[in-house]
């Protein structure tokens, strides 16, 4: 009863033809031959327009025990059910073969691609270097300029901070660099380091100008600091005064406290500073070491002088 | 409603809930043995020989399915038949 008037309620909704294209495989004839029985006998129709011919569904209980029995036939006779095993896997093959025309039409046809050649759309950036994966130019042209000092090729964002590395106008490693440039210089030239332009540039044995630098940096610091806790600003300023030792550069460090304290002291040689067993150059490396930690102890932040 | 054989075994293989997997199987050993990548360039010629004008879809359908079906290698359509009449047995084992 189900299916006599879901199949009037789609000719009703429809009309015939589309009842019967919606249908599926269901002739004209057929719903014209239901929408009879239909009509001679008195079914309630019930509701509205229903969109769907629910064939299967609505005569679910009947029609699925005769399909069980069919497909339980189909199972049972091997070569029918070869054939129908065949048959549903050409039916699957033509549904993918299907799926990949709608999708090659789609593409060459909302995108027109160039088909010369076997590349595919997706690969014609191919060896393109201007282009990156996602066909996007690099718009950022990257200027090299070439180093006056050192002609290496650097890239222009870099070159600033390069140059200053190289020509030792930075920190510790413009040490060696300026190391470097003085020994080419000297091999070079034979001049004195006076009458050369990087003399300005301070040695290892004198004090550091970037040190100089760094303490009016921490200065700085220490004053911005300094607002909210104004004894961390007079134990910071002590040192500053006081001290050479830089701590970045630990070689070199090593070299100028040696000379400083010799300096100082004036009592030991230097040969005597170097050997390891002399009590002079002991205590030379402890207070280095006692230096080192009191400056750490002092410069951290997170001392505190209570 | 008149269903082929073919339906039947579609029906019941949806009905267990076994239709999702039977198709995935199929289609991950269409790719692995390169045919979905024939197919393509099959299409992709056929557009290309047909010059400026692009053909219809129905032209394409036409000029390959029938190509289709026969790159298919015979060892696949083999191990695929065997596979699926395996998978039928065993749902109708659990129906009945």
């Amino acid at each position: 009863m189900k299916v006599v008037w879901r199949t009037a309620a789609a000719v009703e909704y429809f009309g015939r033809s589309e009842a019967a294209a919606v249908c599926m495989q269901v002739s004209a004839v057929e719903i014209e031959q239901e929408v009879r029985l239909c009509t001679s006998s008195t079914v309630q129709r019930r509701g509205g327009k229903r969109g769907r011919f629910e064939m299967m569904a609505a005569d679910e209980p009947q029609q699925a025990f005769t399909h069980d029995d069919d497909f339980h036939d189909i199972v049972n006779d091997k070569d029918t059910l070869r054939r129908a095993t065949e048959r549903f896997l050409v039916n699957m093959i033509d549904e993918l073969t299907l799926g990949i025309i709608f999708d090659t039409h789609r593409k060459y046809k909302t995108r027109a691609f160039d088909l010369d050649g076997d590349g595919s759309p997706c690969n014609d950036i191919g060896n393109d270097t201007s282009v990156d994966i996602f066909g996007q130019h690099n718009m950022k042209k990257t200027q090299e300029c070439e180093c006056p000092n050192c002609d290496r090729a650097v890239v222009a964002a870099r070159f600033a901070p390069h140059l200053e590395a190289c020509l030792g106008m930075g920190r510790s490693r413009s040490r060696n660099a300026s190391r470097r440039i003085a020994n080419n210089n000297s091999n070079n030239n034979n001049k004195d380091r006076d009458s050369n332009m990087y003399s300005e540039l301070p040695s290892d044995d004198e004090f550091d100008d970037s040190g100089d630098k760094r303490r009016k940096k921490k200065h700085r610091n220490g004053n911005k600091k300094g607002k909210g806790t104004p004894k961390k600003l007079i134990s910071e300023t002590e040192p500053i005064e006081t001290t050479t030792v830089d701590i970045e550069g630990d070689e070199d460090g090593d070299v100028s406290l040696k000379d400083f304290l010799q300096d100082n002291s004036n009592h030991s040689s230097p040969v005597d500073v170097s050997a390891p067993a002399t009590p002079n150059s002991n205590k030379s490396k402890k207070d280095k070491n006692k230096n080192k930690k009191n400056k750490r102890d002092r410069t951290s932040p997170s001392t505190s002088l209570e | 409603m008149k269903m082929t054989q073919e339906d039947k075994i579609a029906y019941h293989l949806d009905t267990n809930n076994a239709l999702d997997r039977v198709t995935e199987l199929v289609h991950t050993r269409l790719v692995d043995c390169g045919w979905r990548d024939q197919v393509r360039l099959a299409c992709r010629k056929a557009i290309s020989d047909s010059g400026d004008r692009i053909p219809s879809v129905d032209e394409l359908i036409n000029n390959i399915t029938g190509n289709a079906r026969g790159m298919v290698p015979d060892s696949v359509k083999k191990e695929l038949l065997h596979e699926l009449e395996k998978i039928l047995v065993n749902v109708d084992k659990v129906a009945h």
